[in-house]
């Protein structure tokens, strides 16, 4: 404990440069395991030190990348993310304001910081209604990052040149947690049409997987869902449906009812190569699909059968084959009563829940062996 | 010249050039309000022409307002051009941005389109006609990408085709006179659009249906056979064919037992027989028998004519 003391003392700015960068270093390996990190937060000083060194602009580039690279490991876990915000209110506002500068370089690791942060649900709505302005009364908060700046940030391409910026996908799949953060992105539908042409981003799985997390939280919102998938203007099924279809091709009377966006793709096609991302798409139809009637009569009008057939028969992950049979399922099941209409409240009698729960279980534990 | 008189009456040679400037724009100006875009256009082209320095908000009003004169007489890309100018020189107006959406998007660059549109709603993220552009652009690009693929579909399934058909005829030993990237030129677009090309069957796909010319000389006629299975033999369709007498042969000497079928056997040069029983496959695998222009031809005369004939060349033209 006392040597940990000694040590921060040295990442004082003004410790000498080559003593400062050597502790850094320490400081840097130590936050790789669980109870170093637990001692370094204990200290007060350590996080305000490796503040002012991950900032410092007058401190070199290596002494800001080991601090930032500290700081990530230091916010990996959710209890510690929050005792971090508690204990140095401005770090988010620093973080943030760092990102939105388009010269910041180690503005990846920043965003990945934010992601580490935003993590629990607890934290992420202490982030979002502190360091956020209101759409609606800009003026209580003296905070100057608006959500929508945010996102239109994530979706300028090259807003860094040096930095792509990928985690703030995780970071915003972290706030749309919050019911708040859901409703401003489906009340806005720039937001959503500059958004969903990220499911099928190739060139990173932080990005696109993070957004497809986003949409799915999204879609928690079972109001939105006719507006989501029957308005022209964001077509949300072609979206969730073409990171899911692959080469095959079907026959012209098949492939006419798809929405234009699934029509004669290329033999060279590929699915999502992520098995989670893929669940994650699945589960997100799922719950558009089961809302309501207009929904499920959509997404069957548009042939969505087709694709997740040819999912079915390619898919090798358990679990992924496994939610694209429950989604079948209800796809060529008859129309449920009116009342029973939103499946997603459908009452389900005690004794039939237990024995569902039994069965899950079983398969879960099926799946461990 | 009318424009050039009001002009010169106008201008007083005191003028500064930013006055000049000014007074060619309030002229464009007029043009446009009076539907004259071209003149408009001279007129801001003129104006541009002035020592106009650092005012960059007068050259952007200009190059706007050339790029709106543009745009009217459809002349997309300048406009878009000056659309270029007119923020360069004033990014934070919104106008030529608008124009430059526009511009993109007729001419069906939905990708720049939107970013013109993005630039836009960074200054203004309300603008409802920006917007609105937008969604317009997204599903515009959809459908435009979606005929793409499909013509890039339709494509590589003909050249799937092609390619296949050009296997066969080299896989069974038949020649054919052009080599494969003619060949292919051939099927794509035949001297005839109305002209049947070799095929594969839609029975058995290692089988290809030929289109086939009969020549009877003697008559100056010809028969065209759209679609002979290599598989079926001649007089099949020597007895179809002259199960009546055709018109021209007033006399009726062609019928099935009078005809005899040769090819040209282009490496001797001369005329060879070809049996009445033999598959049209058999025949094109003959030695000499090269197919010309994608279609088999055949000459056929009165048994007993031939011996005059033997020395008779023959010039097709199709």
């Amino acid at each position: 404990m006392e040597s940990v003391n000694e040590l921060i003392d040295f990442l004082d700015v003004n410790t000498r440069l080559d003593i400062k960068t050597l502790a850094l270093h320490h400081v840097l390996s130590l936050t790789g395991s669980f109870e170093s990190r637990k001692l370094l937060l204990s200290n007060p000083k350590c996080l305000s030190c490796l503040i002012q060194l991950a900032f410092g602009k007058e401190e070199q580039k290596s002494i800001n990348k080991d601090a930032f690279f500290s700081l990530i490991n230091l916010s990996a876990d959710e209890i510690d993310a929050g005792q971090m915000m508690h204990q140095n209110s401005n770090l988010v506002q620093m973080l943030l304001d760092y990102i939105l500068d388009e010269k910041s370089q180690f503005a990846d690791t920043a965003c990945a910081i934010l992601s580490n942060l935003s993590r629990g649900k607890k934290n992420s709505q202490i982030i979002f209604d502190k360091y956020f302005t209101d759409s609606n009364n800009n003026s209580e908060k003296n905070a100057a990052v608006s959500l929508a700046k945010l996102l239109q940030v994530f979706c300028t391409e090259k807003f860094n040149i040096t930095n792509n910026l990928d985690y703030l996908g995780p970071f915003i799949c972290n706030l749309t947690q919050l019911e708040s953060v859901r409703n401003s992105i489906l009340n806005d539908l720039l937001i959503i049409q500059r958004l969903i042409p990220y499911t099928t981003y190739n060139r990173s799985i932080i990005r696109r997987g993070g957004l497809i997390g986003a949409i799915k939280n999204c879609c928690f919102n079972y109001d939105y869902h006719q507006q989501l998938l029957l308005s022209p203007d964001i077509d949300i099924l072609s979206r969730l449906l073409l990171p899911l279809a692959g080469p095959e091709e079907f026959e012209p009377e098949e492939m006419e009812k798809l929405p234009d966006d699934l029509q004669y793709l290329p033999p060279d096609k590929e699915r999502e190569v992520d098995p989670d991302v893929r669940t994650m798409l699945l589960e997100t139809i799922m719950m558009v699909l089961c809302s309501r009637k207009e929904c499920r009569d959509y997404i069957k009008e548009k042939n969505a059968y087709v694709i997740l057939r040819e999912l079915h028969k390619w898919e090798t992950d358990d679990k992924a084959k496994e939610t694209c049979e429950k989604l079948v399922q209800i796809l060529i099941a008859d129309e449920p009563e009116r009342e029973y209409e939103n499946l997603h409240q459908v009452p389900v009698p005690g004794d039939l829940a237990q024995k569902f729960y039994e069965f899950e279980t079983k398969e879960l534990e099926k799946n461990f062996q | 010249m009318e424009g050039k008189t009001i002009r010169q009456l106008k201008w007083d040679p005191d003028d500064t050039p930013k006055e000049k400037a000014i007074k060619l724009k309030d002229e464009g100006n007029l043009y446009f309000r009076a539907k004259n875009y071209s003149q408009a256009v001279v007129s801001y082209t003129m104006a541009l022409k002035e020592e106009l320095d650092h005012d960059d908000d007068l050259k952007s009003t200009l190059h706007q307002n050339r790029a709106a004169a543009h745009y009217h007489i459809k002349n997309y890309r300048s406009s878009l051009s000056d659309c270029v100018f007119a923020r360069k020189f004033n990014p934070k107006n919104i106008k030529p941005i608008y124009r430059g959406a526009e511009c993109s998007y007729e001419l069906k660059k939905f990708d720049d389109c939107i970013k013109w549109c993005d630039m836009g709603l960074e200054i203004d993220s309300e603008d409802a006609k920006l917007r609105s552009l937008r969604s317009k652009a997204e599903s515009e690009k959809k459908s435009h990408e979606k005929e793409k693929r499909k013509k890039e579909m339709v494509e590589r399934k003909r050249n799937q085709t092609f390619g296949k058909i050009w296997s066969l005829i080299k896989a069974k030993g038949i020649e054919v006179q052009e080599n494969e990237k003619m060949f292919f030129s051939l099927l794509e677009n035949p001297a005839n659009s109305q002209q049947k090309r070799v095929s594969i069957s839609s029975q058995n796909d290692c089988e290809l249906n030929w289109p086939v010319i009969f020549l009877y000389p003697e008559m100056g006629q010809t028969d065209f056979i759209e679609e002979f299975s290599e598989n079926s033999i001649f007089s099949d369709h020597l007895n179809v064919m002259f199960s009546q007498s055709p018109d021209w042969d007033s006399q009726k000497m062609y019928n099935p037992s009078s005809i005899q079928i040769y090819y040209d056997n282009r490496k001797k040069g001369k005329l060879m027989k070809i049996d009445h029983q033999m598959t049209l496959m058999d025949a094109l695998r003959k030695e000499g028998m090269i197919i010309q222009m994608g279609t088999p031809s055949f000459v056929l005369l009165k048994k007993i004519t031939f011996i005059k004939l033997v020395s008779i060349r023959f010039n097709l033209n199709f």
